[in-house]
């Protein structure tokens, strides 16, 4: 007996791009393994709250060293995590570069998707050439529609030029003093995805995400991860 | 402390009067908040997001929302009531226990290969018939004491786990309000909202509520969303926010066919031509103007009817209705069935009716009821059947199985057994306790009497169907 087959349309894509600093000051203070745990869960949360409609995607951009595309643009339920590790320089502006080629790369970024998430992460100074790259990625299309999160870990986080990544006067960045504020500002990030991805227009700004509260002590469990309280 | 965060893996809660609850697992997510499995699986929780800094004016909202619930006459509806409210800082309630019972979304959160297999195993064509109308059926109770559920998702209904259970609830009471006080609560699920609703230029109402039934009743049968066709799949996301307030073709529109799908399964297999007029009015000229929405209480005859219109397939176990030739699934022409067709006896003119043949207020026409019987297995005649304004009950008057060309007739209720079968020459045999095994190969054929000939009553006459050729 064959059963006849019948297509259903796509889940729209949701692509959420990471550039994270893995340059060597990364690799002190558990600042890298934090990190890597911090992806790992967020990446567990997309896959656990996946819908029918609206397919939650993953790339990651690293910049330690050279600048490099760790982790291709791919759903997130097709990704095997592997973890980054630091070392080298802080060469920003190429990982900024590389990220612009992405978004406007439709081939890679399909008309359908929605507006990106981008999300920079850095612990120190950027020691290339950043400005004009930023100035590229702010003016492009699609990049200067995506929604913006920063987060500087450490004291000798470069927090000007995580404010003109943002290029929002509203916008916050985040301040990361350890490990666990590292993975409390990626519970939010992935909050912020999954609320989007489950509103009645994906493509605008979440409403019902809660503040972000540096202050707020505890974490709220695994069950509540993800679920926008 | 209502949240207890001193462990990692297992979320507590405690109500107001301090039982505490372990939070399983989560069950189902709306626009609101989420709904939890409670270890012990007496009661569930259903927990709000809310900001820390809104919980308190949340709480006080939620808890007078509960306290009026309280006092709705809704206690012979499916509909989980909430026991308690939950101490700060959690804002939600400890409602009703749901037990074997999963979210509605199980019916369209299909996996992205393989669909036709799902949709079989998910019990097919005839279940989601049946479920949708169970679903009406509440709906429309709620709608006859002049209340509005809310927030209709697939999320805020459960259903029966078990592939061939057919009960349904709605779970969130939170929601419901009057229609005579006109609600500026805008409280929607993503892509049920009517598009007035997520436009922002109404609140929720009785039409609203319909527009959130007929789009779970589509995308239920056809996996497709009635908005979503391949204009807007395929296109950028700005459009599909266009789509959800209404400003497109819906997908099958007669005189529209930009945005005609060719995604899902066709609608010919799963919609019977009397939901598709209902479909039709609703994502048509209801899109733009709500009181061309056919109002709730036309969808549950026609989806019963459609549910009894159906055959099973002995090769691929699917359902589809007995009008096509051959399976839709797997095209092994239609087996053998009798279709018990009813008809009324009318006493004072001594002849049969065709029933109803009547229209309602808004000018529908009410499907005839009929019992499509097939060897997979007995199916009863209920009071939607075999009595005069017995409309869609389901209390079980007699059972029909086909064996071969042999239908196996047996009384379910005492009323019953005082009925009587007419026999092809002619002869009148009272049904009582026994089991009566019909020769169904006519014509004439057998009739079956819901009455006596001296009082109007119902009539259902057997025809046999042999296998298509």
């Amino acid at each position: 007996m064959a059963l006849k087959e019948f297509s259903v349309s796509a889940a729209r894509p949701l692509p959420v791009i990471l550039l994270a600093d893995v340059s060597g000051s990364m690799s002190v203070h558990g600042k890298i393994d934090a990190l890597n745990r911090a992806v790992s869960e967020m990446l567990h949360v997309f896959v656990s709250e996946g819908t029918n409609r609206a397919e939650i995607q993953v790339a990651v951009v690293t910049f330690g060293g050279t600048a490099a595309v760790h982790q291709p643009l791919a759903p997130a339920r097709e990704v095997t995590w592997e973890s980054m590790t630091a070392s080298g320089t802080t060469p920003l502006g190429a990982a900024l570069d590389l990220t612009t080629g992405m978004l406007e790369d439709k081939t890679i970024v399909t008309s359908r998707a929605y507006r990106p998430t981008l999300v920079l992460v850095s612990d120190g100074q950027p020691n290339d050439e950043w400005e004009a790259p930023l100035e590229r990625l702010l003016e492009s299309p699609r990049a200067s529609k995506a929604f913006r999160f920063a987060m500087g870990i450490g004291p000798d986080a470069d927090l000007d030029m995580l404010r003109r990544f943002l290029a929002d006067p509203e916008g916050r960045v985040f301040q990361a003093e350890d490990a666990r504020q590292i993975i409390e500002f990626f519970r939010w990030v992935s909050m912020s995805v999954v609320s989007r991805s489950r509103s009645a227009s994906p493509n605008a700004t979440p409403s019902n995400v809660p503040e972000l509260k540096p202050s707020v002590t505890g974490s709220t469990g695994d069950l509540l991860d993800g679920l926008e309280f | 402390m209502g949240i207890d965060m001193a462990s990692k893996r297992v979320l507590r809660v405690v109500d107001e009067r301090g039982t505490v609850y372990t939070l399983e697992r989560k069950l189902g997510e709306g626009g609101q908040g989420a709904v939890f499995r409670v270890a012990g699986g007496r009661v569930a929780v259903k927990l709000y997001r809310v900001p820390p800094s809104a919980g308190a004016v949340a709480r006080e909202r939620l808890s007078a929302k509960l306290r009026q619930v309280r006092h709705l006459p809704i206690d012979d509806l499916p509909i989980a009531r909430p026991l308690a409210m939950l101490a700060e800082p959690a804002v939600g309630y400890v409602m009703e226990r749901l037990t074997g019972m999963v979210p509605f979304a199980r019916m369209t959160d299909h996996p992205p290969d393989g669909v036709t297999a799902w949709y079989l195993e998910t019990g097919g064509v005839r279940r989601r018939l049946s479920l949708l109308a169970r679903m009406a059926v509440a709906l429309q109770g709620l709608h006859s004491r002049g209340l509005v559920f809310g927030d209709l998702s697939p999320n805020n209904v459960f259903l029966s786990e078990d592939h061939t259970g057919e009960e349904v609830c709605f779970i969130d009471a939170d929601n419901l309000c009057f229609e005579s006080q006109p609600s500026r609560n805008a409280v929607y699920t993503p892509f049920y909202g009517a598009p007035e609703v997520v436009a922002g230029r109404s609140g929720v109402n009785t039409l609203t509520d319909v527009h959130a039934f007929a789009v779970m009743a589509f995308e239920t049968l056809s996996l497709v969303h009635p908005f979503i066709g391949d204009w807007v799949s395929e296109g950028e996301p700005e459009l599909e926010e266009a789509a959800v307030r209404g400003e497109l073709p819906w997908v099958d529109d007669p005189g529209d066919d930009r945005n005609a799908a060719s995604q899902g399964i066709p609608r010919d297999i799963v919609v019977s031509p009397l939901l598709m007029d209902l479909f039709q009015a609703t994502f048509g000229p209801g899109r733009t103007r709500p009181t061309a929405r056919p109002g709730v209480e036309a969808w549950p005859e026609r989806l019963q009817t459609a549910a009894d219109a159906t055959v099973h397939c002995p090769e691929c176990g699917g359902t589809f209705y007995a009008s096509r030739s051959a399976c839709p699934w797997c095209d092994r022409p239609r087996p053998s069935m009798v279709l018990a067709r009813i008809r009324h006896w009318n006493a004072d003119r001594r002849e049969f009716v065709p029933i109803p043949g009547t229209r309602t207020t808004r000018g529908l026409k009410r499907p005839s009821p009929l019992l499509v019987v097939d060897e997979a297995g007995p199916r009863p005649l209920t009071r939607h059947h075999t009595h005069v304004g017995g409309r869609m009950s389901r209390e079980a008057q007699v059972d029909l199985a086909l064996v071969g060309r042999r239908l196996t007739v047996r009384a379910r209720s005492e009323a019953a057994r005082s009925w009587y079968l007419v026999s092809p020459d002619g002869g009148l045999h009272r049904l009582d306790t026994g089991e009566w095994v019909l020769d169904v190969q006519g014509p004439p054929w057998w009739d079956l009497h819901c009455g006596l000939t001296q009082e109007n009553h119902r009539v259902v006459t057997f025809t046999h169907v042999p296998e298509t050729p």
